[in-house]
């Protein structure tokens, strides 16, 4: 039919046969005749048009349990939604489940497409969302994933991050069961995945699991390796662990030194006699040193130092923790052997240590104040705002969004005015969510600075981002 | 009247004001803020000495700013409403308008109350009719020259249109610019929006086509038809009604229910389109606005909110477009009980269809109707479970799946020949809008 098969009217109802007669009748030719019948027919077809019907319905959404935030906290997580303000939208994901509130349902689209983007707060995402949420994620194939799958079948069918999920709460409530399931199925997953899921066996690392862990000695993946040698260097008992404790004995000798014929005076004595065992070169202790002028034995020390439980110095030395660092700091190779210290220190969280370290002056390892309660790291802002404001500031920054002190937090801002960019706009922003209302009229003080090189107005405009964001915060917080 | 923030984002010139005008709806922004049954007045610190006044007119709603912004409404305004929308606390609650905002109150009724007349240029009829007579012989030749194209197009067939979908009618709308039929040089420029990329796209494009041929046979016999029809087939072609002279006819004083709002560009120029809805005559009406680049919407009727308006409407066999001539108080949407199922829908459409072929668009509310996802597939049910396809973006179907919960809802709708399009709806007494 001129030019197309694809659409051919079939039997005419009778109202269209007489029309097309009539058309047929007056035709100047069959185009004409084509064209005045198809669209006849498609008007006929649409007035007396006939829809199909279906009589399915979609489970009717559950009732919501929780309260909902207020219109004017909705309107709020709705502008952070359309301006993509990361920062601020967690927060609101925080106040809501601190007041157990869930968010109104017009939003929760927004929302949901945003959790499967967050893939470490899904969790929190899908909680703010409510039943309406989980129902709503149970409807759309791009959701589902953020629903967990029933607990017996979450090892088996759940993606990677919900069964790492899994994995984790699994190591930390039963360590005996996660083991088992390790033994079970690790040589199944990729060398990567086998990677990741031994790592999780730091949390709760006991005695128990080095069978396992030295059986993973074979592993064909390096990773793999690497990983079960580093667990056993730390875990304290285990046979490397004993081999290292007898190497740095056999290493370490502690002398007394007359010091001006009056006093005596503790020193560290390196023997440099004693040979590396060939089971410790291969559980990862370098056997050259790769620094100049820095003997191969001392380089021993400082590789064996870091995996050394910072008890080690009590037990076999009786050096109490200030002494240990004090005969360490005194030694001419306390470049080498202080930092090891500090990695010790923070791989086995001890505070007595990482205070030692701290108070001595000797060591600059901003990462040392992981290891203590949030309130501790507040009085070291002097030591590390000029050197290290960056990772000073994230170890102040915490999931509860707790204020940082007035006063810190001025150190800070008269640091970074120096090099504002040394943090990146996100941390700014992350860090005005604890700054208190009094630290207003502080950035106010910077925003109203009357230099303009390019340095200072990004500053500027830093500093009004903040109050911005303090200021909508304390919004939020009065409407949730 | 309280406005939420999806009100008043429709209110906004472009996304950036809106970004930045919930920027500024801070409590700590603004050294004073008022609010008054008739207005809400604030002043707002910049980056000048002196703080902006902004004064929104709550009654027919309407803004005016101290700040240099060219953008209307600006910042402060958009800022202003905002932040009363989150946080009315803040506010001070004012018994008396302040003198500033009562003379700016007051010369916008005393406009509104004595629009002055056009002052009529004097004409020269001769001139006139040889230009409309000129016009008539441009077009009835660009109408034959349209019949002949249709034709041509049928001949050789139509499957090759979609591998050459944006030229395969370029030559024939600039005829349709020359012969100064400009609707219908737009109607053959939407062919190549379609999608010939789904299956059974063959359908809406011969609809297209050949009610196009209809319009050239039509326009050939437009003697024959009677007034109403004819002033479609004009408007169809691309003749206008001037504004004077559609305002000059008897209007329709109701309370008119704005159920919608939508911006579309066509050739450079922003097409707006505010549907009303009369709760007293049960009728229709589309308020259509044309503005250039750089031009901001001047109609500021919003969404979810009731006016009383006197309405006049152009000639047409289904009298739809219409101008505001009279504007009173605005307050919010009641949701309307019309108690319609898409028997009712399909009764209106062909009844539509009977008198004005050419209608695509016919608005519609529908009670007890629900979203269904099916198959990855969205549909609207009626309460006797017929469906139609819905024409919804998919995050609009999702975000109405959210609100309603699976539940029904009174719902307005636009239906086409491939479906509906809903713009607005209500659940549990609360208006939402779509648009």
């Amino acid at each position: 039919m001129m030019g197309t098969s694809k659409f051919v009217p079939t039997a005419l109802p009778p109202v269209m046969q007489e029309a097309n007669e009539k058309i047929i009748a007056a035709s100047e030719d069959r185009e004409d005749i084509f064209l005045k019948l198809t669209a006849g027919y498609l008007l006929l077809e649409e007035a007396g048009k006939k829809l199909p019907e279906n009589s399915f319905w979609l489970p009717v959404a559950p009732e919501e349990d929780k309260q909902f935030v207020s219109a004017e906290a909705s309107a709020l997580l709705n502008q952070f939604l359309k301006n993509k303000e990361d920062v601020l939208t967690e927060y609101f994901i925080y106040r809501c489940q601190v007041k157990g509130k869930v968010v109104l349902p017009a939003l929760l689209p927004e929302l949901l497409n945003r959790a499967v983007e967050k893939k470490h707060q899904r969790a929190q995402f899908l909680q703010v969302c409510g039943t309406r949420g989980t129902w709503l994620a149970g409807i759309n194939p791009q959701w589902q994933q953020l629903l967990t799958p029933p607990e017996e079948n979450i090892w088996e069918t759940g993606t990677w991050e919900q069964r790492k999920a899994y994995f984790r709460a699994l190591r930390q409530s039963f360590p005996a069961e996660a083991l088992a399931l390790l033994l079970a199925n690790l040589q199944e997953e990729t060398a990567n995945n086998r990677a990741e899921l031994l790592e999780y066996l730091q949390q709760s690392l006991s005695l128990s699991d080095e069978a396992f862990l030295t059986s993973q000695l074979t592993d064909r993946s390096t990773r793999v390796r690497q990983v079960a040698y580093d667990l056993l260097r730390s875990l304290h008992g285990s046979a490397l662990y004993q081999a290292l404790e007898a190497f740095a004995r056999s290493l370490v000798s502690i002398k007394e030194e007359r010091v001006l014929l009056i006093t005596k005076k503790k020193v560290i004595q390196v023997n440099r006699a004693v040979e590396l065992p060939e089971a410790l070169a291969a559980a990862g202790i370098e056997k050259v040193s790769s620094q100049k002028d820095v003997q191969d034995a001392d380089y021993w020390l400082a590789q064996t130092i870091a995996y050394l439980h910072p008890a080690f110095w009590q037990e076999n030395y009786q050096l109490t923790p200030q002494e240990a660092v004090q005969l360490f700091t005194s030694h001419k190779e306390q470049k080498l052997w202080v930092p090891s210290l500090a990695q010790s220190a923070v791989r086995y969280g001890h505070p007595g240590m990482t205070t030692a370290l701290l108070e001595s002056d000797a060591v600059a390892a901003v990462e040392l104040l992981a290891v203590l309660p949030l309130a501790e790291r507040y009085k070291w802002a002097e030591r590390f705002t000029a050197q290290h404001a960056s990772s000073y500031l994230h170890l102040l920054l915490d999931e509860k969004y707790t204020f940082i002190p007035a006063a810190v937090c001025t150190l800070l801002l008269k640091q970074l005015m120096q090099q504002p960019y040394t943090i990146n706009q996100q941390d700014y922003l992350r860090w005005a969510l604890q700054m208190a209302p009094d630290m207003l009229p502080v950035l106010q003080g910077y925003i109203m600075q009357e230099n303009e090189t390019y340095q200072v107005r990004y500053f500027k405009n830093t500093c009004a981002e903040m109050s911005r964001i303090i200021q909508t915060r304390e919004q939020l917080n009065a409407s949730i | 009247m309280k406005l939420s923030e999806d009100q008043i984002i429709q209110l906004a010139p472009d996304s950036a004001s809106v970004k930045a005008g919930q920027q500024l709806a801070n409590n700590a922004k603004w050294v004073t803020k008022y609010v008054h049954e008739k207005a809400m007045w604030g002043d707002c610190q910049g980056s000048g000495k002196n703080p902006y006044r902004t004064m929104v007119d709550l009654q027919q709603v309407a803004f005016k700013c101290s700040c240099p912004s060219r953008k209307f409404p600006c910042k402060h305004g958009l800022g202003l409403l905002f932040l009363h929308a989150q946080s009315p606390g803040v506010f001070t609650g004012a018994t008396e308008l302040e003198p500033q905002v009562e003379e700016w109150l007051g010369k916008r009724e005393s406009k509104s109350a004595a629009k002055p007349a056009k002052e009529s240029k004097p004409t020269d009829n001769k001139a006139q009719e040889k230009r409309a007579e000129e016009r008539e012989k441009k077009v009835s030749g660009g109408m034959e020259e349209l019949r002949t194209w249709l034709k041509d197009l049928v001949r050789n067939g139509i499957m090759h249109i979609p591998a050459a979908a944006h030229k395969f009618s370029s030559n024939i709308v600039a005829r349709m610019v020359d012969a100064q039929a400009p609707a219908v040089a737009s109607s053959l420029r939407r062919l190549s929006d379609l999608n010939y990329y789904q299956d059974g796209w063959q359908k809406p494009f011969l609809r297209s086509i050949t009610s196009l041929y209809l319009l050239t046979e039509a326009h050939k016999n437009i003697a024959q038809c009677d007034a109403t029809l004819q002033a479609d087939i004009r408007m169809l072609i691309g003749w206008s009604i001037p504004k004077e002279q559609v305002l000059e006819t008897a209007g329709l004083t109701d309370n008119w229910a704005v159920l919608a709002k939508t911006y579309d560009t066509e050739e450079r120029l922003t097409v707006e389109k505010i549907w009303l809805y009369s709760y007293q005559s049960e009728r229709f009406a589309l308020l259509l606005s044309f503005y250039g680049p750089g031009q901001s919407p001047q109609q500021a009727l919003i969404p979810g909110t009731t006016v009383a308006a006197e309405l006049v409407f152009y000639p047409s066999a289904v009298p739809m477009r219409a101008l505001v001539k009279q504007q009173k108080g605005t307050r919010p949407v009641l949701q309307p009980a019309t108690g319609q199922d898409f028997a009712a829908l399909l009764t209106k459409v062909s009844d539509t269809l009977a008198v004005m072929p050419f209608a695509v668009q016919i608005p519609f509310i529908g009670d007890a109707v629900r979203v269904v996802y099916q198959n990855q597939s969205w549909h609207l049910a009626d309460a006797s479970d017929s469906t139609l396809p819905l024409l919804n973006p998919e995050p609009d179907c999702w975000r109405m799946l959210a609100i309603t919960g699976g539940a029904t809802c009174t719902a307005f709708i636009i239906y086409e020949p491939a479906g509906a399009n809903i713009h607005s709806f209500w659940f549990d007494y609360v208006f939402y809008t779509l648009t």
